[in-house]
C-alpha cells in the first residue's frame, strides 16, 4: 500500500517527541512492506521547525518550500495537494497541522484520509492543552465554541503588547479562527475524515459524536534504547531514590504534588531522596536533589539509579512517554490517574495510580513502595514486560495499523 | 576582510537550549559563538562541541529589583564585545539586554521557530515598545469585542 504522511511541523533532527513518534510509525510501516513518503514544509527563516536533514531519515521526503510561519494557507494547500497527487497514495495520513488541518482535509477529501491528533488541538484551540485554572478544562471548541473563543482572546490578548502570542495562536487568528465559519469548517472536517487517531480514551469519548471511526493508538518506546536495569542494591541506611524526569518546571507536570508528598513522608521517615530534573529554587527542600535539565542519554542512566519513578501530572497527559521509559528501564511507576497515564500504568501491577494533585494518596503509594523492596522489583519487572509487549514500537504499529488502514479503504 | 563575527546567544531560562545553539552553529560555522546561560542550567563540557565560549550569568533571573546585578550583567556582556546578540524570549528585559550588550545586530529566536530582528538603539526600543503597547492593546480590545459580539450559532 502507498501511504503519504503530511506533517506541517516535521523537523529532523527532532525538536520534540511527536516527530520521533511519526518517524517510528513511518519506519515500521515501511518494514511491513508499505511504500511510505513524508510530505513536509521546509520553512525559510525558521530555526526549530521546518528543517529536515533528509540524509538522516529512513523514509523519502517530498519537501514543500514555504516562507516562515504563519504559513500562507492557499499556497500550502496547493503545494501539498500537488505533492500528494504526484505520489498517488492509497491512503493519506495527516499528522501535525493544527488549524491548517481543516483546509488540508478539505483539499485532500477525495483520498482515504486519516488524521492523527497528538494532543488536544481539535478540542482546545487556545493552546491544545485542555488545562485551565489548574484543572482539566471541561469545555471543547466543538461543543462550546463561543466560550472557547473568549478564552482564547483572554489568554493571548494580554501578551499582544509584548508580541507574546505563540506562532500557533497567530496562525489561528490568521486563518480566521475567531470567525464563525471556521468553527463550521472545523466540525465538518472532523465529520468528513475517514478515520481519526488519538492517543487516549478520554479524547476518543469527547470526539465520538463527530466521527464514528476513532482509533486509540498509543505512542511507544524503543526498548533497546531503554534496556532493563536491575534495581540498585541498597545497604541498610541508604536512601532510596524517587525520580521525576521530564519538564518538571512546567506546573502541569505536577512536581508540586510530589514535593508536598515528600513533605508528608519526611515527617515519618528519612530513607528516601527525591531527584528531579529541575533547577534548584531558593526554597529548596533538604530531601530533594535538584538535577537541572538533563539530556536524554543521561536520563537513561538516571532511571537505572532510581528505585521508584513518579509521573504526577495534573493535566490530561495525552500519552505519558516518561512513564513508559521508566517501565522499560524496569522501574515501578507512581502516576496520576489522568489522560494516557491511566492506561499505561496497571494499578497494583506495574506501579500505582493516584488521584492527581492528592499528596496524601501519592505519599501513601510511595510509602508502600519504599517499605517493600520485593514489591518494587516485581512491579519493575512487570513494567518491563508491559513495555516490551505493548509499547515496543514494532508491536504498536503491528497491533493498530492494519485495522486502521483497512477501515478507511473503499 | 571583516573581523570574525562574535555571537552572544542568551539562552535565558530555557531548559533545552542545545537545539538553538546547534542551529546557530550551523548558520554561522565560522563565527565565535558564546552561550550565555543561567547558573542553574549551566551545561557540562559537552557544550564546547557546539560553542566556543560559555558565559554563566551571576543569577538565574534578573529584574528591576536587582539593579546592581543587572548593571553587572550589562558590563559583563559589553566586555565580551559581541557583534551579534540573540535571545530566545521576547520580553522587554531581553530586548534591553540585547541593547546594552553593545552588539550592532540583535535577533529574537522565538520558541515557535520564528526569527525576528530586535531594536539595537534606545530610540528604536522605545518606538517599538510604544507601537506594541498601543497596537497590542487595540488588537486585544478589538478581538475581545469581536468574540463577544459575533457569535458562533448553535450547531445542528
Amino acid at each position: 500500500m502507498r501511504l503519504a504522511f503530511v506533517d506541517l511541523e516535521f523537523s529532523w533532527p527532532p525538536p520534540g517527541g511527536a516527530q520521533i513518534h511519526l518517524l517510528h510509525d513511518m519506519t515500521e510501516l515501511r518494514r511491513l512492506g508499505h511504500e511510505v513518503r513524508l510530505i513536509a514544509p521546509l520553512a525559510e527563516g525558521s530555526w526549530r521547525f521546518g528543517r529536515i536533514e533528509e540524509e538522516a531519515l529512513p523514509v523519502p521526503v517530498t519537501p514543500i518550500l514555504l516562507a516562515s510561519r504563519p504559513f500562507p494557507r492557499d499556497e500550502l494547500v496547493r503545494k501539498v495537494r500537488a505533492a500528494v497527487d504526484a505520489f498517488a497514495p492509497d491512503v493519506v495520513m495527516l499528522a501535525f497541522g493544527f488549524y491548517l488541518k481543516a483546509h488540508l482535509a478539505a483539499a485532500l477529501s477525495d483520498y482515504p484520509l486519516i488524521s492523527r491528533y497528538y494532543t488536544y488541538e481539535m478540542i482546545c484551540v487556545r493552546d491544545f492543552l485542555l488545562y485551565r485554572d489548574e484543572h482539566a478544562c471541561p469545555n471543547s471548541f466543538l461543543d462550546t465554541p463561543n466560550r472557547c473563543r473568549r478564552c482564547f482572546v483572554r489568554f493571548w490578548g494580554p501578551g499582544f503588547p509584548q508580541e507574546g502570542t505563540s506562532g500557533f495562536a497567530d496562525e489561528f487568528l490568521a486563518n480566521g479562527g475567531l470567525h464563525p465559519a471556521f468553527h463550521r469548517l472545523w466540525v465538518e472536517h472532523l465529520r468528513n475524515l475517514d478515520a481519526l487517531v488519538v492517543t487516549n480514551e478520554m479524547t476518543r469519548q469527547r470526539l465520538e459524536k463527530y466521527n464514528d471511526n476513532i482509533h486509540v493508538v498509543p505512542g511507544g518506546v524503543s526498548i533497546e534504547r531503554f534496556p532493563y536495569r536491575p534495581p540498585p542494591e541498597r545497604e541498610p541506611g541508604d536512601k532510596k531514590i524517587i525520580f521525576m524526569s521530564g519538564r518538571a518546571d512546567d506546573q502541569m507536570k505536577g512536581f508540586h504534588t510530589l514535593r508536598r508528598a515528600g513533605e508528608v513522608l519526611s515527617e515519618k521517615r528519612d530513607d528516601f531522596e527525591i531527584w528531579v530534573t529541575l533547577a534548584k529554587p531558593p526554597n529548596a527542600r533538604p530531601f530533594i536533589r535538584y538535577l537541572g535539565w538533563r539530556e536524554q542519554d543521561e536520563l537513561r542512566r538516571l532511571y537505572g539509579e532510581a528505585d521508584i519513578c513518579v509521573v504526577p501530572s495534573v493535566w490530561e497527559e495525552p500519552f505519558g512517554l516518561v512513564a513508559v521509559e521508566a517501565m522499560a528501564s524496569g522501574r515501578p511507576v507512581c502516576a496520576s490517574r489522568v489522560g494516557g497515564l491511566q492506561s499505561i500504568v496497571v494499578d497494583g501491577e506495574t506501579g500505582f495510580l493516584f488521584t492527581g494533585d492528592n499528596r496524601f494518596e501519592l505519599a501513601h503509594c510511595l510509602g508502600l513502595m519504599l517499605d517493600h523492596a520485593a514489591l518494587r522489583r516485581d512491579m519493575g519487572m512487570a513494567g518491563r514486560r508491559r513495555a516490551e509487549t505493548v509499547y515496543d514500537w514494532p508491536r504498536v504499529v503491528e497491533r493498530h495499523y492494519p485495522a486502521l488502514l483497512e477501515s478507511v479503504l473503499p | 576582510m571583516s573581523e570574525r563575527e562574535h555571537i552572544g546567544f542568551y539562552c535565558g531560562l530555557c531548559p533545552d537550549f542545545m537545539p538553538a545553539l546547534r542551529e546557530a552553529r550551523r548558520r554561522w560555522p565560522d563565527a565565535r559563538l558564546t552561550a550565555i546561560v543561567p547558573p542553574s542550567y549551566a551545561p557540562d563540557e559537552a557544550i564546547y562541541a557546539v560553542v566556543d565560549d560559555l558565559m554563566v550569568t551571576g543569577r538565574d533571573a534578573y529584574s528591576p529589583l536587582h539593579p546592581l546585578a543587572v548593571r553587572q550583567l550589562a558590563a559583563d556582556l559589553r566586555a565580551r564585545g559581541f557583534s551579534h546578540f540573540i535571545t530566545l524570549f521576547r520580553t522587554t528585559q531581553q530586548r534591553i539586554l540585547a541593547l546594552v550588550s553593545g552588539a550592532s545586530r540583535a535577533e529574537l529566536w522565538d520558541m515557535d521557530s520564528r526569527i525576528r530582528p530586535m531594536e539595537v538603539t534606545w530610540s528604536g526600543l522605545i518606538r517599538g515598545a510604544m507601537r506594541r503597547s498601543v497596537g497590542g492593546r487595540l488588537r486585544y480590545l478589538g478581538l475581545f469585542l469581536y468574540a463577544c459580539i459575533i457569535r458562533v450559532p448553535r450547531s445542528r
